[in-house]
């Protein structure tokens, strides 16, 4: 019953704030849409507290025999606590944020169906409603984006997203559909069963349909080939920015790997492609993160990066580390996006770099907020969950035999560049003289929510820590059993406090490299600022033909052909009908010319 | 049996009474309207699962036969359902010779109900005609600048092809022994003689109808050139898929098995096609026109991929007269406030119609199969139908339901984003129609999220034919 309230409660209140959010005052829309997402977030901590081991929870016969119905197991749970958790303070900073715009019942609403369809896509107990969840957020994400309506760049980079992802999505599809003809069942729980039973590890069927799924989830989780559209999808409330493209929608990728990770594990190819994924886009992301002149451009590419590592570390097979990372960057991360929504709201929307700085001193609460985030962005060692979480990753990736020592590299190399990006935007927005000015103050509601996550993203990392240090393991025990087991080396390359110190040595010299070369450096403008080139690519290899073959075919030549067809049939008709006179002479004429011809051919046969 | 002959005759003689009052007082004519089609809905509820049969020529062995299964009960509530809440809608607007339009409506969709229940074929082509002469002459006479070309166009070719269905259906009727029309007869004889090419009247008719490539073109210009018939048309073209699903398929099996390979390619072909010509209208209504041909070419591939997909075919029919029928009265909405259909010469409306770009933007994303709503249910059993039979078809057809969302994001972004330009004196909907259109959107919702219901409703109608 509780189960269900999770995702029931969001809704409610989105319908609610669709039928009657145009008259209710601001501050009732502003209530009811925090009271929704944070009674879901109750309901979830009380299912955590009072979880006693996997459950499903079948509502009603949906298709056919696919039932609307929801699985409760250490993953979902997991990922339900972070998600309404992490919203919940996000629609509390909403408030303050919002609280001169036009729309807001539209934003909270929006804001509300986004929380519901993200908890059904993680609890689905079928890939079919998964889908439902997986597209429900997808069409948030659009709308959220696109939230500044008459800003025509919103309205593209809304379009660009919702068209990216959904490419993305045929895949998911046809992978249901793979799974339904040869499987017979699109339930989570049995696909992977009925694929342990018939598939031998490295067949083909599991291979075609790993590689769809990781499709569908390169294009929700922003990463090559299809993660155009993250960075246009700044141009939304940094809020949104906060939710769905940094802590929860973005990560839908790899809850979906993981969760299906028993048909990975039937697919070295698909594994080491996920790895492949996951190491290409971290180096790329990052490298582009480096030269933006937005800070949330900075954000939207360090996302994407961030995201990398939990790829890599799925390829890898340490699915723990993946999840472990995934929840304290959803902390860290919404905690960046927020301080830098402060600076947003506080003065006039300016998110260029080279406009600001100097805020260290004006908004002292987004920049000490903005320097936790950051810190354990770039992983600062032993005080930061984000040290423990790559930590995780980079030693999971290295003694794993699906990971090794060249997948162990970009990920460092990664590191030393997050701090250089990291801190390349702290210097720039925070130090040096100010440019533009303060108008308002954030207040406590900005402040607590932003506290709270500071909190988390600090704590957290001790729910995992190395074996050389401390040795906690909350995060493993919890995922025991859930995943496949990771496949280890039998002999260390390296001694585990080794790798400690190395990673360690990476980030910090990162930090400090950081800090200190770009005191004095200007807007740049290379490929990396545009992303590589992909946009313009994918613009002459997608759009310009598909928009060049429409225009061929907006005339409808097809219809023309068939019309001109019937035109001629016409204009014949219309010549035979000039033998229609009427006069009964020319009529026996004819039919004596015709009967001659007749005979003759008949005898001359 | 009462009942269906109530269905039929009720509009006719409701149209009739509605036209000699009208000159006297045009309220009453359209209370009179609203309370003939609510008072239909009733009858629909009652004759579920009612078969009807009277005498008619026995001497050729034609007769009354009529029948409200589970496919027909659900196209006769849908036909009814949407010609109330389109009525009710524009009814706002008093028009010139409002008695003889509310007169036509109601035979043209007498004439439809009876094509859904015919269970002769005789019968049959009866309605199948009659349907389209009080459209034809609604496009005529309430249409706009280019009505004259549509109707002709319409009606030359529904009747053209109409032509082909008798020479079928009489080529039918000798072929299994000649002395019957009999529907459910007519089943159980076999066909003595070229199935195929028996059976090419049919199709044509149907492809025509439904409209399937390459016969499509007579719909772009209705759907431009008439703001209510438009909608009869969206109901008038689901007789197309009707009648293949309960007469092709069924009566001849043999001829359905060679050529539904080639359909399920035009079908897909139509839905690729459609969806890339709409992508570059200018005209609103066209894309919506194109949008149709491109989803009819799922139905196509549908109807040939078993009964599951068929099954899928019947909730697509359902969800797209509803969810077409709502954004071209929309699009009819915009029109009044812009006077102009073209894309780039108004934009913004968002901003003084919050109501009419919400609910715009619910039906878009059920066109575009968002899952939740109703036409992604249909789609889903079309889309699994077609990949059992051919994968690589499944695939393209996966790809072509993205294509949608291609077109309908420029739909709704080239009328409700941007700075507001273009309009004159823009209204939003007044509450009642938001309240009709509450009625469509309950019923995607409805559909969506628990369409086992319906599915039921129209399974049951398999249970009474061959595999």
């Amino acid at each position: 019953m509780l189960l269900g309230a999770i995702p029931l409660l969001p809704f409610v209140t989105f319908v609610v704030l669709l039928l009657v959010g145009a008259r209710l005052p601001r501050y009732a829309i502003s209530f009811i849409g925090v009271f929704g997402i944070a009674c879901s977030a109750i309901c979830a901590l009380i299912c955590a507290s009072t979880y006693t081991g996997v459950q499903t929870q079948i509502y009603w016969a949906w298709i056919g025999n696919i039932n609307f119905a929801f699985y409760l197991d250490p993953l979902s749970l997991f990922m339900t606590c972070m998600i309404s958790f992490v919203a919940t303070w996000i629609a509390v900073f909403s408030v303050r944020f919002m609280d001169e715009e036009d729309g807001t019942a539209r934003f909270f609403g929006s804001m509300n169906l986004f929380v519901a369809s993200m908890l059904v896509l993680v609890l689905a107990d079928n890939l079919l409603l998964l889908l439902l969840g997986w597209e429900g957020v997808g069409l948030c994400s659009y709308l959220l984006i696109g939230f500044w309506y008459k800003n025509k760049a919103a309205g593209r980079a809304a379009t660009k997203a919702f068209i990216t992802t959904r490419i993305g999505d045929v895949g998911l599809l046809v992978a249901m559909l793979f799974a339904l003809v040869l499987l017979g069942t699109l339930n989570i729980q049995d696909l992977l069963g009925q694929a342990a039973i018939n598939w031998k590890p490295g067949s083909m069927e599991a291979t075609i349909i790993a590689l769809c799924i990781l499709f569908a989830a390169t294009g929700k989780s922003a990463q090559l080939p299809l993660q155009t559209w993250l960075p246009d999808a700044m141009l939304g409330p940094t809020p949104v920015s906060a939710l769905i493209h940094a802590a929860t929608m973005v990560t839908a990728g790899v809850y979906l790997i993981a969760r299906l990770s028993g048909l990975f594990a039937l697919s070295p190819i698909a594994q080491t492609m996920v790895l492949a994924v996951g190491a290409a886009t971290l180096l790329i992301a990052g490298l582009c993160a480096l030269a933006q002149n937005d800070l949330k451009r900075v954000l939207a590419y360090s996302t994407m990066s961030q995201i990398g590592y939990m790829f890599l570390a799925l390829g890898a097979g340490a699915y723990s580390a993946a999840m472990f990372h995934l929840l304290t960057h959803a902390f860290f991360k919404a905690l960046l996006f927020l301080s830098a929504g402060v600076i947003g709201y506080c003065a006039h929307h300016e998110y260029d770099m080279f406009k600001l700085g100097g805020l260290k001193k004006l908004l002292p609460l987004a920049y000490y907020s903005f320097l936790v985030g950051a810190l354990c962005l770039c992983a600062l060692p032993l005080v930061t969950s984000g040290f423990y979480s790559k930590e995780f990753i980079l030693s999971g990736v290295l003694f794993s035999i699906d990971g090794g020592v060249f997948a162990w590299m970009s990920g460092l190399l990664g590191a030393f560049v997050t701090g250089l990006y990291t801190f390349r935007a702290i210097t720039l927005t925070f130090f040096g003289e100010a440019k533009t000015p303060v108008v308002h103050k954030p207040g406590p509601l900005m402040a607590i929510p932003l506290g709270v996550l500071a909190l988390f993203s600090i704590v957290l990392g001790f729910l995992q820590t190395p074996e050389d240090l401390f040795h906690i393991h909350k995060i493993a025990d919890w995922f025991a059993g859930s995943f496949p087991d990771v496949r280890l080396h039998s002999t260390l390359i390296l001694p585990e406090w080794s790798t400690l110190l190395i990673a360690s040595a990476v980030s910090m010299i990162g930090i400090a490299v950081g800090l200190l070369a770009y005191k004095k450096s200007r807007p740049v403008d290379s490929v990396f600022t545009r992303g590589l080139g992909f946009d313009d690519l994918y613009g002459l290899a997608v759009v310009v033909p598909y928009s060049f073959l429409s225009r061929l075919l907006r005339r409808d030549i097809f219809g023309e052909m068939a019309l001109s067809f019937a035109r001629t049939v016409y204009s014949m008709a219309a010549f035979l009908g000039r033998v229609q006179t009427g006069r009964l002479t020319d009529y026996a004429s004819l039919i004596t010319f015709s009967l001659v011809v007749i005979l003759a051919f008949l005898v001359l046969r | 049996m009462i009942y269906l002959a109530t269905l039929i005759l009720l509009p006719i003689l409701g149209g009739l009474f509605a036209y000699a009052i009208s000159g006297r007082s045009a309220a009453w004519t359209r209370l009179i309207t609203l309370a003939v089609l609510s008072a239909n809905i009733v009858v629909t509820f009652c004759a579920f699962g009612i078969e009807g049969y009277w005498d008619w020529i026995p001497s050729l062995g034609a007769s009354f036969h009529l029948s409200l299964d589970g496919l027909s009960f659900v196209l006769v509530l849908l036909a009814n359902v949407v010609t109330l809440v389109g009525v009710a809608n524009i009814s706002e607007h008093s028009r010139k010779r409002e008695g003889l339009y509310y007169l036509l409506l109601l035979i043209t969709l007498s004439g439809i109900i009876g094509v859904f229940m015919a269970f002769d074929l005789l019968l049959f082509f009866v309605f199948w005609e009659v349907m389209l002469v009080p459209l034809y002459f609604l496009i005529l006479i309430f249409g706009e600048e280019q009505r004259q070309k549509a109707a002709t166009r319409f009606l030359l070719l529904t009747q053209g092809s109409g032509l082909l269905l008798l020479v079928s259906i009489i080529g039918l009727y000798v072929a299994t022994g000649g002395d019957t029309f009999d529907y459910t007869l007519l089943l159980k004889r076999a066909i003595i003689g070229d199935e195929v090419l028996i059976s090419l009247g049919f199709l044509l008719a149907f492809l025509v109808k439904l409209p399937a490539l390459p016969f499509h073109f007579w719909m772009p210009s209705v759907f431009t050139n008439s703001p209510v018939s438009a909608l009869m048309t969206g109901i008038l073209i689901k007789t197309g898929a009707y009648g293949l699903i309960r007469f092709y398929v069924p009566l001849f099996p043999q001829a359905s098995k060679e050529l539904g390979p080639s359909m399920m390619i035009l079908g897909i072909v139509g839905l690729i096609y459609g969806a890339l010509v709409a992508y570059s209208q200018r005209d609103i209504k066209k894309i919506l026109a194109y949008s149709t041909i491109s989803h009819v070419g799922l139905i196509l591939a549908g109807i040939f991929s078993g009964h599951l997909a068929t099954t899928g075919v019947v909730i697509l029919l359902v969800t797209q007269a509803i969810g077409t029928g709502a954004l071209l009265m929309l699009c009819n909405h915009v029109y009044a406030s812009t006077r102009t259909r073209e894309l780039g010469r108004f934009s913004g409306l968002y901003h003084s119609m919050p109501k009419a770009g919400t609910i715009a933007l619910i039906f878009a994303m059920a066109s575009i199969g968002l899952p939740g709503l109703g036409n992604f249910v249909g789609e889903w059993l079309v889309l699994v139908g077609v990949f059992a039979k051919d994968p690589v078809l499944g695939v393209i057809a996966a790809i072509g339901i993205v294509m949608s969302a291609l077109y309908m994001l420029r739909f709704m972004h080239g009328i409700f984003f941007g700075e507001q330009t273009g309009v004159t004196a823009p209204v939003d909907l007044s509450s009642k129609s938001v309240l009709l259109y509450s009625v469509f959107i309950l019923i995607v919702v409805g559909i969506g999220l628990y369409p086992s219901p319906l599915i039921d409703v129209i399974v049951s109608w398999h249970l009474g034919t061959p595999a």
